[in-house]
């Protein structure tokens, strides 16, 4: 364009302009006729004018501004948020963007969700967001991702978890859908996660194949769960209307988006259930409808409720059963369609009730179909190779022996799916596996309290616990039967070891009622000869590689602890110290590394509560000691060397997350750790086969629930809790005055409280941190609650806290101290240090008073408030009576030398006539009363089995004790190499 | 005019530049909590700041308070095209999976205020009109008066809103068109 021209077109427009809007287009025809061309560029500009309105009226700066706002929340500019380096998007969705990014403090790869602006207005729904996301993420399950943090930076708010690198189900579901193993796979572990997330209370309500993530090797991801809490519009903004009518007008239905584009609403739609499709309130089943919805389109390929538009397929989630499953998939075995059918059921009444019920009707399928496709590949290898086996056919074999081993044999899937990066691909595979290592459980007795697997797989002992007796036990891996080794003692079997050539087994023996037996045994195999190599009070068995020595941990004499490591030869003669530890270190398990040079063993610090353990090595030449690693743990149960010498297994409890003992793979050399078990169950021990391809573990399991008893009728109790595998009270329980109970639960990751009415309804998580919150102890006048507070940030060193029962208003009461108790004025918190003595601070705050110098545990304030009563020292069997101002003990009450150990914790019975606690024996507690007016204990409670772990009066004289069972058995985790 | 500029360019965005980032939060921050940012003079309270940490920059030649502003909004101009490039950059950046067609639509409406588009146009409009283009520059990136720009461009205060009124309409339709394009 020509300047004059340009010229020309704006002076033309300026004069426009000028004018009224009414005469401009009359002004333009006169001053322009003829020059159409001229005349539409000013008229188009004059258009432009007219309708720019505000363009151009704020500032460039605004704009931006009002872009990034608009935009929910980007990352920095500099490609950081918060703490996260952004690397690359991952996806844009509705419930926000997602980033792979790292982590620099780390040096991990995250992904960072940012969540959509207009979901964090409501503070109050965005803090619910965060404590269910976050108490999901504290289950600790393989199949729940994991979220590091939920922060905010820049205005944006922000989910960190782990990154996942694999696929969403939805983009592995083609057309023709999933292989029916692989569907199972997967429907097995959403299953097991939700299975986690609703034991703790916790409902997804958005499961969809968006919301699964598949890795490579077949671990599956939960993700997001809680948002759809967040995310949800106004669940009950439209209440007034008939759920009906509310269906048939598609603007209306809850947590739809308005739109009625197809593309963007039905990935929601087609995953609600029959409930949430009306607006009703919705709980655990409606993840199981959403399940079955997925489980469905796995199989089809197609989803089960389709139409054109969002309304459309509302009606048919709430009134057409889905199509058959079978034209899409011909080989799907009628059990699966049960199931599936059975899931999809529109009234949840007549639903699968719980995810377990699903998930076990998922296993026993998955189980049988694996075992029909061993038996169809041995038939086809028979009539294929004719004469023998192959080798890949004798493994079959074993495998099939194993799974015709049927109860005895339990495959678990989606426990221990850590386990496979140490798993290779095998060669040959069934068609129908478990991409993960098998979890067989040899014993079911649940006594087990040491076990050993041969270098050559074949054989594993154990030692087992009856009546307070110890047995040894031999079986074959792969025949359910064991037969006794020995005979049943009062000794205490640990350390079973079998030697390289399998020729003998060594094992320590410690035998309180006659130390004279005690020292390290070796036992021919198979004649089970017992020898006494070494005398005297020993532990911890290491044997060298070429089988001509051993390494053990002597006791020192005076404080039993074990503070010498010492050599000897494998027949016991010349013994020889190789290093020495002072109090508070003590030396741990051992194991020779495969180069005979060193000897890996566990380093720890005692201190008053939990000790400190590191991995160290020492030369058994030059006795120079080296870090293994610098991961410290809590304790430390096993060590075992993976025989190529990359590295260690161990069993361990982590510092951080108290709550279980797990297995953990540390490298050699470079010390990296990592946790190859990740979940509920402790696991003790660490015993490797030669060729890595199985390990023998002890699992832990508490099974407790509540009990109470009315009052006066202590020997007649009510379950009000009827969990399994839960451990609810396991650290404490404590009555309200209003009769409600405060009790400990893991069911949220580490020990935290728990709130609950005495028919075990209402439970609600009061407390949650990093640490634990254990033994509770309610105020007076019910509106705090005092406990003790293991803190992270202090080696999990012992706090008093108090919390309001709301959970409103954390405060610490003492630095150092356990046990809490109330006084009845509600002025003070007292609580014991154990050998530190007892102590008092005013509850509001303030300076604490020493009570007594004399060791204390437990303790219980009389109802009138004007004596303490605790335990003396816990083996003497003595409680001391002091004033609540402190001072000297006015009184020593002697109990009888019965035997067994104490529940933790004392209480004083309401009425102030008696002090009550609890005696273990023989894995049997029941609760005693011992009158003040000089009178011999009374057993309170008849219970003829399973242990007490915690117990609380109410004022009315109602009795609540926490109890069951913790069960070791041994198990075989096989599919190492 | 921007001759001068040259010795401290790069440096000079480099102190401006953070300036602009943290306001840009500020404001989006207020927008994003839905309340009222404050009045609109942020530009030139910026440009007022950046000033004062400019004008002991010994290598820098100044020809006075206009010549300041000029330079400084074109300075606002590039630190802000280039901030929106990278938040476009992350937002559909090379692994973006899916964009629905909700958010395509959003970003479609977007475009009408995108700088991006903005400042190719103005680009365009240079070439026709260089000065229609400083005083857009000067107006909507150095967040100037129509005094101050017309005290930056030796011009009329008229001068500046005539051309104002021309360059707005253009640029507009100029947009509008690019939108017209894609359908």
């Amino acid at each position: 364009m020509s300047a004059e021209r340009w010229e020309q077109i704006d002076n033309l427009l300026q004069s426009a302009l000028r004018r009224p809007p009414g005469q401009r287009e009359a002004f333009l025809k006169e001053a322009l006729n003829g020059d159409e061309s001229l005349r539409r560029e000013v008229e188009s500009l004059l258009h432009a004018h007219e309708q720019a309105g505000e363009f151009l009226e704020a500032t460039a700066l605004e704009v931006e501004a009002r872009a990034i706002a608009d935009s929910q929340g980007q990352p920095a500019m500099d490609g950081t948020l918060g703490p996260y380096r952004i690397l690359s998007p991952l996806g844009v969705g509705g419930m926000g963007e997602v980033y792979r990014a790292r982590d620099a403090r780390l040096g991990r790869e995250v992904a960072v969700k940012v969540l959509p602006a207009q979901f964090i207005h409501d503070q109050d729904r965005l803090r619910r967001f965060i404590r269910e996301a976050q108490a999901a993420s504290a289950l600790n399950h393989p199949n729940i991702i994991t979220i590091y943090e939920i922060g905010h930076s820049n205005g944006a708010h922000f989910i960190a978890t782990e990154f996942i690198d694999g696929h969403t189900l939805r983009q592995r579901i083609t057309p023709t859908g999933l292989s029916l193993s692989a569907a199972l796979d997967v429907a097995l572990q959403v299953a097991s996660a939700l299975s986690a997330a609703h034991a703790a209370g916790i409902v997804h309500r958005d499961i969809k194949p968006e919301n699964v993530m598949v890795r490579p090797d077949g671990l599956v991801k939960v993700l997001d769960f809680g948002l759809a809490k967040l995310t949800e519009r106004n669940a009950r903004a439209a209440d007034c209307e008939a759920p009906n009518e509310r269906v048939a007008d598609s603007e209306a239905p809850m947590a739809l988006k308005t739109t009625t584009d197809p593309g963007t609403v039905m990935g929601t739609a087609q995953y609600m259930s029959p409930e949430q499709a009306r607006g009703l309130e919705v709980d655990a089943r409606t993840d199981i409808f959403s399940l079955g919805v997925t489980l469905y389109e796995m199989i089809a390929g197609r989803a089960s409720f389709e139409g054109a538009t969002r309304t459309e397929v509302l009606v048919a989630i709430l009134e057409r059963e889905p199509a058959p499953l079978s034209p899409y998939a011909p080989a799907i075995p009628a059990e699966l369609e049960r199931i599936i059918t059975k899931a999809l059921v529109k009234d949840r009444e007549e639903r699968y009730q719980t995810v377990e019920d699903l998930l076990i009707d998922l296993k026993r399928l998955k189980q049988r179909l694996e075992y029909e496709q061993y038996r169809g590949e041995a038939r086809a290898a028979r009539t294929t190779s004719g004469a023998g086996l192959t080798l890949s056919g004798i493994k079959r074999h074993e495998r099939g022996a194993l799974l015709t081993l049927g109860a005895l044999v339990m495959v678990i899937a989606g426990v221990i799916f850590g386990l496979n990066k140490l798993i290779s691909q095998k060669q040959s595979r069934p068609v129908v596996s478990f991409q993960a290592a098998k979890l067989t459980l040899i014993t079911t007795h649940g006594r087990a309290v040491g076990a050993a697997i041969s270098p050559d797989g074949k054989y594993i002992a154990y030692a087992m616990e009856e009546d307070g007796k110890q047995s040894l036990w031999l079986r074959q891996t792969h025949i359910p039967a064991s037969a006794p080794i020995g005979t049943l003692t009062a000794a205490q079997y640990s350390d079973i070891t079998f030697s390289r050539d399998g020729a003998f087994l060594y094992y320590c023996v410690r035998d309180e009622t006659d130390p004279a037996l005690s020292g390290l045994y070796q036992m021919t195999l198979p004649d089970h000869n017992p020898k006494r190599l070494i005398a005297g009070p020993v532990l911890n068995i290491a044997l060298s590689p070429d089988g001509a020595r051993l390494a053990f941990v002597r006791r020192d004499s005076q404080t039993n602890a074990p503070l010498t490591l010492a050599l000897a030869n494998t027949d016991g003669s010349n013994e020889q110290v190789l290093a020495t530890r002072k109090l508070p270190d003590v030396f741990g398990p051992l194991a020779w590394a495969p180069d005979g040079e060193e000897i890996a063993c566990v380093s720890a610090r005692f201190n008053a509560n939990l000790g400190t353990a590191t991995l160290v090595a020492i030369s058994v030449k030059g006795r120079a000691e080296k870090q293994l690693s610098d991961h410290q743990w809590s304790g430390v149960t096993s060590v075992a060397w993976l025989p190529d010498g990359s590295g260690m297994i161990v069993s361990a409890l982590d510092r951080a997350v108290t709550a279980n003992s797990q297995l953990w793979q540390i490298s050699y050399p470079g010390g990296a750790v990592r946790k190859i078990t990740n979940d509920l169950n402790d696991y003790l021990g660490s015993s490797l086969a030669a060729d890595s391809d199985a390990l023998v573990t002890l699992q832990e399991s508490v099974s407790l629930n509540l009990w109470i008893t009315s009052k006066g009728k202590y020997a007649r109790a009510t379950q009000i809790t009827a969990r399994t595998g839960k451990d609810d009270g396991q650290r404490g329980v404590a009555w309200t005055p209003d009769g409600r109970l405060v009790y400990t639960s893991t069911a949220s990751g580490s020990p935290t409280l728990w709130m609950m009415n005495s028919d075990g309804s209402n439970q609600k998580q009061l407390t949650m941190t990093a640490g634990q919150n254990i033994r509770p102890t309610v105020s007076p006048d019910g509106l705090y609650l005092a406990f003790t507070f293991l803190h992270p940030g202090r080696r999990m060193n012992r706090e008093v806290w108090r919390i309001n029962l709301d959970g409103s208003d954390p405060k610490q009461i003492a630095e150092d101290g356990g046990f809490p108790q109330c006084s009845p004025d509600g002025n003070w918190v007292v609580y014991e240090l154990g050998p530190g003595g007892m102590w008092k601070a005013p509850s509001a705050g303030g300076a604490p008073v020493q009570l007594t110098e004399k060791p204390s545990f437990y303790l219980a304030i009389s109802p009138d408030g004007k004596l303490v009563a605790s335990f003396s020292r816990l083996a003497q069997r003595q409680i001391t009576l002091i004033p609540f101002e402190g001072g000297s003990p006015i009184r020593l009450l002697d109990l009888p030398p019965t035997p067994g150990s104490y529940v933790p914790g004392l209480r004083w019975a309401p009425d102030g006539r008696a002090l009550s606690y609890g005696i273990t024996h023989s894995g049997v507690s029941n609760i005693w009363s011992l009158p003040l007016d000089g009178g011999p204990p009374k057993q309170m409670t008849d219970f003829k089995a399973e242990q007490i772990y915690s117990f609380d009066w109410s004022r009315d004289g109602r009795l609540v004790v926490s109890r069951g069972v913790a069960s070791r058995d041994v198990v075989l985790i096989s599919g190492f190499r | 005019m921007l001759l001068a500029w040259r010795d401290g360019d790069q440096s000079a965005l480099d102190k401006l530049a953070p300036l602009v980032y943290a306001e840009l939060r500020r404001l989006a921050s207020h927008y994003m909590s839905r309340e009222r940012p404050g009045h609109s003079l942020q530009t030139t309270a910026l440009v007022n700041e950046a000033y004062l940490r400019l004008v002991d920059y010994k290598r820098m030649r100044w020809e006075g308070r206009a010549h300041f502003f000029a330079v400084s909004a074109q300075l606002m101009r590039r630190i802000l095209v280039e901030h929106a490039r990278k938040r476009q950059y992350l937002k559909r950046g090379g692994g973006a999976a899916r964009v629905s067609l909700e958010e395509a639509a959003v970003i479609s409406e977007e475009r009408a205020a995108d700088l991006i588009a903005l400042d190719d146009a103005l680009e365009s409009l240079a070439a026709i009109d260089r000065r229609k283009s400083q005083v857009v520059e000067l107006r909507f990136f150095g967040g100037l008066s129509v005094e101050e720009t017309a005290e930056a461009l030796k011009v009329s205060p008229l001068t500046v809103m005539r051309d104002w009124g021309t360059a707005k309409a253009w640029l507009y339709r100029e947009l509008a068109q690019g939108d017209g394009d894609e359908r």
